[in-house]
């Protein structure tokens, strides 16, 4: 049919896109500094965060400040499996995206039969108490002390540099952005869609609000968690002030200023956000005002964030840029 | 056999009566027209039938089965549709997706066969959307199907709306003040539709103000005042009804012509 020309373009220019990003950064290694490649790495771990938290905001339409709390999970979850109970990191990783999942499911169990300002308190609390718990259950988390994380083998290999451990997150990454897309393009995205333009049209075409709610928390603590083991085994030591509820607002930024609802605004949206505190290293603790700043001049003049603002420029490319 | 049948339904709002001791029974297949002027209830009934609203006291059944204490979600799934009169669309999906999302009753992939992209789910998603594609043609909107809902004019957004409500193959469908906004050839248009509707063996009850279409379609009219029914009988026996002209005209009976 010839009405759905429009679509394949606009998809095969995004594909090209990707297509680009994805071979850019697969053979970075061979041409980048370690420090890059440290921060390619950073990239690539915000980036999982980042779609995963999008799916719940920008497309179920549900805050989340609970987000440090599921990375958390991911990041302990799977230390602990590797470090306490000698599982190896290949099956205690996806072990630590479940038990985020898990986690996001109890948060979620209340906290979403309330909804905006107060769903923000009840996930802020949440993270809060999270925190709380990884300081005081030092048999497991060892406290404020820290724990300290392997990097992942295969037989004798081991991740140990980080342009090997460069190639886990890099594959996850692509693997996690084809899988968001699935569900973003199939039935649940279009349910999460409904529940955030419209509760009261949703109900009527069946949808159970609470029901797919929690589906879009699940999936979403989930990708926080596998990216939270990846960050633990990155900087090989953990902490709770890792996972305290700056982190939460930090991401909660970075999905605003990517853009709401666009996976490829969470790919700009993380690359960008990474890269700043970096830059502004020398500020210290002012880095904190830096992205309350930042988040703040977005909410006001671009609400719809980077990608927003290059689909407003639509006239350059001669397509849109929204997937 | 009655489709839908209500008893001694009550509702009110912090001590304001919106209804009062409501009985209706519609039969399988007819189209039913609830009018009455602003304020009457009309809305109130849909809500209640369709679990948005809670009933104060008194039954709803389906198809014999007791519905007042199931969310909206449940009752959808057991094949009720509805409008609403204030259009409620999804405003950033494609006309397609609207109505895909309308589909929801059918969708039988799980999360995992989702996220892997297993063939099974495409080919779920490929026929979907033809089934869609249907729907879109059946109400006239196909050749606006990639377009966003949000870009439709308003007569395009109430079809959108009655696709939508189609999508979830319901028994019986309720549709709030559908022509509302319409031209009169939209409304000639729609008048068609509703009738293959009812062809197609789904009962109708309308909530309408504009009296031509109800007085030409409904097999039977639900009159409410007030809260309160007031009338109830075929199109004839309702234009001539005492208390109807008062409802709408006041009561001084100078005026001769039908109640529009």
């Amino acid at each position: 049919m010839s009405n759905f020309k429009k679509t394949s373009s606009k998809t095969r220019f995004t594909y090209v896109v990707y297509l680009l990003v994805a071979i850019f950064f697969g053979t970075s290694p061979f041409f980048i500094d370690a420090y890059f490649l440290y921060i390619f790495n950073l990239i690539g771990i915000g980036v999982i965060l980042t779609i995963g938290l999008n799916l719940v905001m920008g497309y179920a339409g549900q805050i989340s400040l609970s987000h440090g709390a599921f990375f958390g999970m991911g990041a302990y979850g799977t230390a602990i499996l590797v470090e306490k109970l000698g599982l190896s990191f290949w099956v205690a990783w996806p072990l630590g995206g479940i038990l985020a999942a898990i986690i996001g499911i109890i948060i979620g169990l209340p906290a979403l039969r309330v909804g905006g300002h107060y769903l923000a308190l009840v996930t802020l609390g949440a993270n809060e108490i999270f925190n709380l718990i990884l300081i005081h259950s030092e048999g497991l988390t060892e406290g404020v002390v820290g724990l300290k994380v392997a990097r992942p083998r295969i037989g004798s290999f081991a991740f140990s540099e980080d342009a090997y451990f460069f190639y886990i997150v890099f594959i996850t990454c692509v693997v996690l952005i084809w899988v968001a897309n699935n569900i973003i393009n199939s039935q649940f995205g279009r349910a999460f869609n409904a529940i955030r333009e419209s509760e009261t049209a949703a109900q009527a075409i069946a949808i159970n609000l609470y029901e797919y709610k929690l589906i879009a928390f699940a999936i979403s603590a989930f990708y926080a968690g596998i990216a939270g083991g990846l960050y633990g085994s990155l900087i090989k030591f953990i902490d709770p002030t890792n996972f305290d509820l700056f982190l939460s607002i930090k991401y909660l930024a970075i999905v605003i200023v990517g853009g709401l609802g666009s996976i490829p605004g969470s790919l700009i949206g993380a690359g960008i956000m990474t890269v700043l505190p970096e830059l502004f290293r020398a500020f210290g603790d002012y880095q904190h005002l830096i992205y309350g700043f930042i988040l703040l001049i977005f909410v006001i003049f671009l609400p719809r964030g980077i990608i927003g603002l290059l689909s407003s420029l639509r006239g350059i490319f001669g397509v849109k840029l929204r997937a | 056999m009655e489709i839908i049948e209500l008893r001694n339904v009550s509702k009110s709002f912090g001590g304001k009566v919106v209804l009062h001791d409501f009985d209706l029974k519609i039969s399988g297949g007819e189209i039913r027209a609830l009018i009455g002027p602003n304020g009457a209830g009309k809305t109130v009934v849909l809500n209640l039938i369709s679990g948005f609203y809670k009933a104060d006291k008194g039954e709803i059944y389906f198809n014999k089965a007791l519905l007042n204490p199931k969310m909206p979600y449940e009752i959808t799934n057991l094949g009720i549709g509805r409008t609403f009169q204030k259009v409620e669309i999804f405003p950033s999906m494609s006309v397609l997706e609207n109505v895909l999302a309308g589909f929801h009753r059918e969708f039988k992939s799980g999360l995992l066969s989702v996220s892997l992209g297993l063939k099974r789910t495409k080919e779920e998603e490929r026929r979907l959307r033809e089934e869609g594609m249907k729907k879109l043609d059946f109400v006239g909107l196909a050749s606006s199907a990639n377009e966003l809902a949000t870009n439709l004019p308003y007569g395009k957004l109430r079809l959108l709306e009655l696709a939508r409500a189609l999508s979830t193959s319901p028994q019986f469908i309720m549709l709030d003040e559908p022509v509302a906004g319409m031209s009169s050839e939209e409304i000639e248009n729609l008048k068609g539709l509703l009738y293959q509707l009812k062809h197609m063996g789904i009962t109708i009850l309308l909530v309408e103000h504009v009296m031509r279409l109800v007085m030409d379609i409904s097999h039977c009219i639900t009159v409410l005042d007030y809260g309160e029914k007031i009338a109830e009988g075929s199109p004839e026996e309702i234009a001539n009804n005492e208390k109807v002209l008062e409802a709408y005209l006041g009561k001084r009976r100078d005026v001769k012509s039908r109640a529009n």
